[in-house]
């Protein structure tokens, strides 16, 4: 049996967790991590004026030539926006902006003035991909929030595979590949969105376990309105839901995510019966009236029963 | 030899003016009693407004009675008390806190600034929770 090795640290405004289970020199691979994240961090983030993202975002309507990170996570983004038929939507930052979310969430602050603000077609993003270009919509600006860190936690999950049984944590986006020694797969905990206790746990051999909620990404503004950061693309305002939190398990962390939101945005009826058409979706949704729903494809994964 | 009526004449020019004099001086004596009273009512009636705008003022104005017609107030004066003797810390009651400038951004360290803790070994694999971002 290898070893275990665990790290953690701060990054994409949230905390890191990784384990690997393996026989090569675990310290020395982990101590790498923080510095990729880092990099992903820098071209992907809307918070940073410099970063490629922030650049692109000013371009709108002009064929840019991206990175591959880029051009992987605005692919990813418009192929989520068409599984969700539209309920995920990356060109929503006008519209978080409009809404406060103009800065990190730890700088939120009163005062701000309510505005509205119209969200683009995610159909009209295009790509030239042999030249690794892009294409905006005029006026339309992209926040990767919704997928970016499912993304690098999965290709950090990825290439930590080459070394051994690997889990990677994003502030609660979960990517696995593999399971540790003697043991069917890793245990992840789904919290209950009031709480810090369990609602149940799961086991993961492999794929990803992604939650969206609205009990943390909360503001107010000048005005004593209540505001999330799930935004409904049809509306521009955040969604009026009856859904708390969404679980989905997904092989695909970037798809987990958008299923996620999907669900919040639809709601608890619409959502779940989106996913009817991905049979290798599994999802736990908690309701605002306390009730909690799970998909049938979600009861292999139980190894705790729902408290 | 002296006249007689002039002798009298004297006695009833002396007794006017000495009439007059004492009158004079029990009329100054009235009228400095009543400037006196008057400056004194003047001096102690109460100012509410005073009373009432003082920002620290926490309980009832005493009221004492000195007459059936003049009442006395006292107020604390506008004294804040940031710390008091033997506290190495403010006082949280009565200190007043200027609010930070709202302007003024507070992020957390970018993960170049400050170095991550090393990896550890663990004895077995940890629960991993999954939740919203934070």
């Amino acid at each position: 049996m290898s070893p275990i090795y665990s790290s953690q640290f701060r990054a994409m405004g949230c905390t890191f967790e990784v384990q690997l289970e393996t026989e090569h020199d675990g310290k020395s691979i982990l101590a790498a991590v923080p510095a990729k994240v880092e990099a992903l961090e820098s071209c992907l983030s809307r918070f940073r004026p410099e970063s490629e993202l922030s650049r692109l975002n000013q371009r709108s309507g002009e064929w840019v030539t991206v990175s591959q990170e880029l051009l992987d996570n605005l692919v990813a983004a418009k192929h989520a926006a068409r599984l969700t038929d539209g309920a995920f939507n990356p060109l929503i930052l006008s519209a978080l902006s409009a809404c406060g979310y103009d800065r990190t969430f730890e700088a939120i602050s009163k005062p701000w003035v309510e505005r509205s603000a119209s969200i683009a077609n995610w159909r009209d993003i295009r790509f030239r991909l042999p030249d690794r270009q892009v294409m905006l919509p005029p006026g339309g600006m992209v926040d990767l929030g919704g997928i970016a860190k499912g993304w690098t936690v999965q290709q950090i999950a990825h290439e930590l595979s080459v070394y051994g049984s690997a889990l990677v944590n994003g502030g609660g986006d979960i990517s696995v590949f593999g399971a540790p020694t003697g043991r069917s797969g890793w245990q992840v905990d789904v919290a209950h969105p009031d709480s810090d206790q369990a609602l149940c746990s799961l086991s993961i051999a492999g794929g990803s376990v992604v939650t969206s909620a609205i009990d943390f990404r909360r503001w107010e503004s000048a005005q004593g309105k209540a505001y999330h950061h799930i935004i409904d693309p049809r509306t521009g305002q955040p969604a009026q839901t009856n859904v708390i939190s969404a679980t989905v398990v997904h092989p695909d962390c970037t798809i987990a995510e958008a299923l996620a939101k999907s669900i919040l945005v639809q709601g608890s009826d619409k959502g779940l019966a989106l996913l009817d058409r991905y049979p290798e979706t599994a999802a736990l949704v908690i309701g605002n009236n306390g009730s909690v729903l799970a998909t049938s494809t979600l009861m292999p994964y139980l190894i705790s029963p729902v408290s | 030899m002296a006249n007689p009526n002039q002798g009298r004449k004297l006695m009833v020019r002396t007794a006017l003016v000495t009439g007059a004099t004492v009158a004079s001086l029990i009329g100054a004596q009235s009228l400095a009693l009543m400037d006196k009273t008057a400056l004194a009512a003047a001096e102690f009636t109460p100012s509410p407004e005073v009373a009432d705008a003082s920002p620290v003022l926490n309980e009832t104005p005493i009221a004492a009675k000195t007459s059936p017609n003049i009442t006395i107030q006292r107020a604390a004066p506008s004294v804040i008390i940031l710390r008091h003797p033997g506290q190495s810390t403010p006082s949280t009651g009565k200190t007043s806190v200027r609010p930070a400038p709202k302007n003024v951004v507070i992020q957390p360290p970018v993960p170049a600034q400050i170095s991550a803790p090393d990896p550890v070994i663990v004895s077995q694999p940890a629960p991993a929770v999954t939740r919203s971002s934070r």
